[in-house]
This record gives structure tokens, sequence and C-alpha cells, in this order.
């Protein structure tokens, strides 16, 4: 097989694995925020590895680690510039949908920065966590 | 009145070289790799100096307020280091190859030694408008570093980094 038609399959499938998170899982997720929770949750803090049961079924262990390696660079980088105000919004709906004392635990523990995909530049993650950080504090004084 | 001149434009090179000399150490002894030189996006760093959060952040209570100005004043900082750091490590790379080179052109290295130097001195001055006046309100500074920067690479031809500026 020539080097293009296996870049193209490649390509193709790519975006299968990507059509098939967004509409059998993430569409189910409320928010940006939500969807990069759960994007994460899918990786392996030791590994970096991103695994989805899932999708293994149907697609290889590599293309879907890459995938889901994508789409999370891809929302980190759409939230990453959102105003301030919407950030706030996003956690106050994303706040709303959970348990009552998350918002507690989350002011804590500080589980957003495992939030941040692998790879991010020391401003963006600077951002990321800023940006948690001030909108908690709005949140906490409502 | 010549000899003033020579000694003042003697002592700015000798302040520059200490200066780059301490910023090199400071950087090496910081923990930031070469692999840091990826610049972030252009969109996160407008983020950072974003007059629109600012306002925003302006109508929040005081503390959180005070928390916002003094994270966006960091990461200013941070970003000047980087970009400093790009045109340090460039310079280095540059000075690195041309020294093997059998063909030196005299004006092109004292045009890119000059666009060294004023990346070096603009990154000072913008450090200090930082402190002084906040990042809101530097907007048209960012744009001027980040193409003063690119034009070094493009000058000198590191299609690695001129790559690293599309990162997040």
């Amino acid at each position: 097989m020539s080097r293009f038609h296996s870049t193209h399959g490649e390509a193709v499938q790519a975006r299968e694995i990507t059509e098939e998170l967004q509409e059998g899982t993430l569409r189910h997720v409320d928010g940006s925020l939500a969807k990069l929770v759960y994007l994460s949750s899918c990786r392996d803090c030791n590994s970096g590895r991103y695994r989805h049961d899932g999708l293994t079924i149907r697609f290889s262990e590599p293309d879907v680690h890459e995938a889901l390696a994508r789409c999370h660079r891809e929302l980190f980088a759409e939230m990453i510039v959102t105003p301030l105000a919407a950030w706030v919004g996003e956690l106050r709906s994303y706040f709303t949908r959970t348990d009552a004392e998350s918002l507690t635990v989350w002011k804590e523990l500080r589980p957003y920065q495992i939030v941040v995909p692998l790879g991010t530049t020391t401003l963006a993650a600077a951002l990321f966590e800023s940006n948690m950080k001030i909108a908690l504090k709005v949140l906490g004084l409502e | 009145m010549n000899e003033i001149l020579l000694y003042g434009s003697l002592s700015l090179v000798a302040l520059l070289l200490l200066v780059l000399f301490w910023r090199r150490g400071e950087l090496e002894g910081s923990g930031i790799e070469p692999m840091a030189t990826a610049l972030p996006a252009p969109a996160v760093v407008n983020r950072v100096f974003s007059q629109e959060d600012f306002r925003y952040a302006q109508s929040l209570p005081k503390p959180v307020y005070r928390l916002f100005a003094r994270d966006r004043q960091a990461m200013a900082m941070t970003w000047i280091r980087q970009i400093r750091y790009t045109g340090v490590l460039l310079m280095r790379r540059h000075v690195e190859a041309v020294r093997r080179s059998p063909a030196l052109h005299f004006w092109k290295e004292a045009r890119i030694a000059a666009s060294f130097v004023a990346i070096l001195l603009t990154c000072e001055l913008f450090a200090l408008a930082v402190v002084t006046l906040g990042p809101a309100r530097l907007k048209l500074l960012i744009s001027f570093l980040t193409v003063r920067v690119q034009a070094l690479q493009l000058e000198l031809e590191h299609p690695s980094l001129a790559a690293a500026h599309e990162t997040v």
C-alpha cells in the first residue's frame, strides 16, 4: 500500500473515532469543563495513556489514545481562551450538576490540576490554574 | 564629546552583556529546558493581557481582584522570560553555527546582533511596564515583541522554533 493510502486511511480512522467519541460519549456530557474532566479521567496518571473501553472494541488502543489526546488538547485550547466571566459561568453550571460539597472539595484538593493535557505550555497551564482559582473564589462568595 | 559617546556605548554593551549573563544563569537554574522555548499560542498570550478580563476582575471583590492582578502579572513576566530565552537560544545557536562558517557577512551579522539587542531591551522595558502599568495596558507591545522574535527566527532560519509558535 502506498504511503498516501496509509496516511489517508489513518486520517479516516481518526475521524471515525472522534465522531464516535463525540456522538457516543461527549454529547451526553454538558459543558466544556465537564468534558475536560471526563477526558482527563480517561487518562492514566502514571503512563499518560488514554483508555476507552467502548472505543477499543472497534479500534486499536494506540488510535484511541491518539484520538482522545487530540480531543482533550482541542477542548482545552478552546476553554483556555474563554473570557474569565464566561469561565465563572461554566464553573457555576458545572457545580449545579454535581454534589453540594464538590465546590469545597475542588477548592481544597484542586483536582483541576490534572485536567491539563500533556504538553501544555507553562503559560497556558498557569492561566488555566489561575482562572480556576479565581472562578472558585467568586463562586465561594456567592 | 566623542570619548563620552564611546565610553557610554561601551558601558551600555557591558551592561547588556551582564544582564544577558545573569539571565542565562537564571534561566538555566530555573529548570526551563529547551522544550520550554515552545512559545504559547497568540490567543493564550492575548488572554493573559486581556482588557476584557481585567474589566471583569475590577467588578469583583477586592481580594479576588488582587489575586487576579498578581496572577496575571506573574504570567506576563513568564511570557517575557520565554521570549527573552527564545532570543538568547536563537542567538546562541546562530553563534555556534557561524563560528564554523568560512564566509561571514559583516552587515548581516550586525543586523542580527542589533535585532537581538532590540529584543532584549524591549523585554526589559516591557517587564518594567508590566510592573508599573499592569499587563492589560500593554497589548500593543505583545505584537511588537512577538513580531521581533519571529523576524529573528526567520532571519536565522530555525523552522523548528518557528513551528513552536503554534503550541497551546
